[in-house]
């Protein structure tokens, strides 16, 4: 379960940053997150949806505990991310559109690497490492280092890397976004697996089929700011146009 | 603790495949080194013997004035000795090298001899790159020449040659063979060391901070169970184990320079230096090499954390090495010596105790000193780094 309650994110601009920014020179604070609040639940995927610079990656880098909230409050499996950081982080598997891997070490390494510092006893690692193995077909290139890999290979690599632990959270950054269709279509099915498996999985996107296709709650963010907060099918009710995108364009065009 | 041992190994495994690294902490260090140390003055002493051995083409003129001034130039070996009277046209000669050297005797050359007078000789010759062999060979004729006429005045004079010999002075150097080429290593050794340990500390700490900033590889650290502190602490040690690494090839690179260059001089050198080489001696400059290794690793690793991309922090990291220098430099200043003030600056204390600590004359006050000052800013320069990891502002700079 995570939970957002009333979340901000401020950020203080530098001089160089306002002038990079072409704003006014009083404006020195930028708003990333203004008051948002959500609730992502077990066994069901939810989509954080919004234009680029809307805030989504803000909002889960603040779940992860990369970043503090200004004001508000977030919480990750019963675990407050201010206050027991560490433990929000051992219940977190962490996917962005980047592979974000060494290129220097193997397959191997790396997933031992991420293993051992989530602290999994060398028993549950083995067992957990051949069940993603053979579930991504991956035993054949376990032993290549990382930059004899193609860009597919990799993302499977990254996807074992995430849920070597066996989060009960998953963030998903924009998990498709350059990705081919056959390396896309993995990662959907590993957002599936991961909702019949019980898990919260949440993930930003703005790829409106996506959503469409994956998503059991949705939130959009748009300028900071939530405009809608709820199921998929609430929002297919009050949708005003026939198509997603649409709805998606007119609600956000709606705003600026 | 376990953790920050975790991304320890991970890093140093990483690191030891990177080639570059490798290159620059240990073969760099142990390969360039010997290989300057003996090709260098060979070079130098290669290109001398050539010059010496070169024939100068010299043209005397006014010869008529002193056969006994031409007769030395002609019994002079790898000269070529041409006698003229006409001076036109010799400057041309000489700068379009036809020429060598131009001798011109005056022409009251033998009655100032004869009165004892100083006998002119004008000299011409055009040196640039020569390493003044030229002038030295002509210079030697020319003193040999003028010796054999002080001899010849004192005989006429009946004279004995301590007269012009007063004093009979006598130098009696105390410092022993250990203090006198221990301060000239103890002063060089810092160079050494500083630059070995700032180049080896420096592409890890690129790679480690702006590196897996640029590469995305910090966001999967930053979320996973490891706090700040552990990550921090294991990629700093894997910095200052490079920059020790290198200082210390850095130092194993002079000791196989010395012992294969082979010459006279570096034997004894050797022989001084195995007496220097002592446990206690290596392991005093060890520990003084430690807090400049803890020092470039945490400042190296701030500003490479903060650093956009690896571009940006080299860009940072280039103008600090001449600041570093300084007080190295500062350190080989004749009459800089290690005292309760110079103690107190870092990196010229080190420089300074590493002189006194060779030389086997360090007093141990002093060298706590030293290693209060260089440890306490080590520690505060974790300290800092530290902090800086923990701010959003330097981890997610944009």
């Amino acid at each position: 379960m995570i939970k957002l309650d009333n979340v901000s994110k401020v950020f203080k601009l530098s001089r160089r940053q306002r002038k990079e920014m072409g704003s006014n020179v009083n404006n020195r604070i930028l708003k990333a997150v203004d008051n948002v609040s959500f609730e992502c639940k077990p066994g069901r995927v939810f989509s954080l949806v919004g234009p680029n610079g809307a805030g989504k990656t803000t909002i889960l880098r603040m779940i992860a505990t990369m970043l503090k909230p200004t004001s508000g409050e977030i919480s990750v499996n019963g675990y407050n991310t201010i206050t027991l950081p560490k433990k929000v982080r051992e219940s977190l598997g962490f996917m962005s559109d980047n592979t974000a891997l060494y290129d220097r070490l193997t397959v191997d390494e790396i997933i031992k690497y991420y293993a051992d510092l989530n602290d999994i006893a060398y028993h549950d690692f083995k067992a957990r490492k051949n069940e993603l193995y053979d579930l991504l077909d991956m035993h054949e290139f376990a032993s290549r280092r990382i930059a004899k890999l193609s860009s597919g290979m990799k993302q499977k690599v990254s996807i074992v890397r995430t849920m070597i632990h066996n989060p009960p959270v998953v963030v998903f950054d924009e998990p498709t976004s350059g990705l081919d269709v056959m390396t896309s279509r993995a990662i959907i099915r590993l957002i599936r697996n991961c909702r019949d498996e019980g898990k919260t999985v949440i993930f930003s996107t703005h790829r409106m089929g996506e959503v469409q296709s994956l998503s059991d709650d949705l939130a959009i963010i748009h300028k900071s700011k939530l405009y809608f907060n709820g199921t998929l099918k609430e929002f297919e009710a009050q949708m005003e146009s026939d198509y997603f995108e649409d709805e998606f364009i007119k609600l956000t065009g709606e705003a600026s | 603790m376990k953790k920050t041992f975790v991304i320890f190994q991970k890093e140093l495994k990483d690191m030891l495949r990177d080639r570059k690294t490798v290159f620059f902490m240990i073969l760099f260090p142990l390969i360039l080194i010997p290989v300057m140390m003996i090709s260098v003055p060979k070079l130098f002493s290669d290109a001398e013997k050539k010059e010496q051995e070169k024939q100068l083409n010299v043209v005397l003129f006014g010869t008529e004035y002193s056969q006994e001034l031409t007769a030395h130039f002609q019994s002079a070996e790898n000269m070529i000795i041409s006698m003229e009277t006409d001076t036109t046209g010799m400057e041309k000669r000489l700068s379009n090298e036809v020429i060598d050297v131009a001798i011109v005797i005056s022409n009251d050359f033998q009655s100032d001899i004869n009165s004892m007078t100083p006998a002119r000789i004008e000299v011409y010759h055009q040196s640039t790159d020569d390493m003044d062999v030229t002038k030295k060979k002509i210079r030697a004729i020319l003193n040999t020449y003028s010796d054999s006429i002080i001899q010849k005045r004192f005989e006429m004079l009946q004279l004995k040659e301590e007269i012009v010999h007063p004093l009979d002075i006598s130098f009696e150097n105390f410092a022993s063979p250990r203090e006198i080429i221990g301060k000239m290593a103890g002063g060089f050794l810092p160079y050494i060391f500083v630059l070995f340990c700032f180049m080896g500390a420096m592409y890890p700490a690129l790679d480690l901070g702006a590196g897996e900033k640029e590469r995305g590889t910090l966001e999967t650290l930053l979320v996973s169970p490891a706090s700040r502190m552990e990550i921090l602490m294991g990629k700093f040690g894997v910095i200052t184990l490079s920059g020790l690494a290198s200082a210390v090839f850095g130092l194993l690179g002079i000791f196989v320079g010395i012992t294969q260059t082979g010459s006279n001089e570096a034997s004894k050198v050797i022989e001084v230096l195995s007496e220097i080489i002592q446990p206690e001696t290596i392991v005093l400059v060890l520990t003084l090499i430690i807090p400049i290794a803890v020092l470039f690793s945490a400042l190296l690793l701030s500003i490479s954390i903060y650093a956009k991309t690896f571009k940006e922090a080299q860009s940072i990291i280039g103008p600090l090495n001449i600041l570093f220098f300084v007080p190295v430099i500062v350190g080989l200043v004749p009459g800089i010596k290690l005292d309760i003030y110079t103690a107190l600056v870092p990196i010229l204390n080190i420089s300074l105790a590493t002189k006194e600590v060779i030389a086997g004359t360090i007093n141990g006050w002093l060298l706590v000193e030293v290693y209060a000052v260089m440890f306490i800013l080590a520690f505060a320069s974790i300290f800092f780094a530290a902090k800086w990891f923990n701010k959003e502002h330097v981890i997610f700079r944009t």
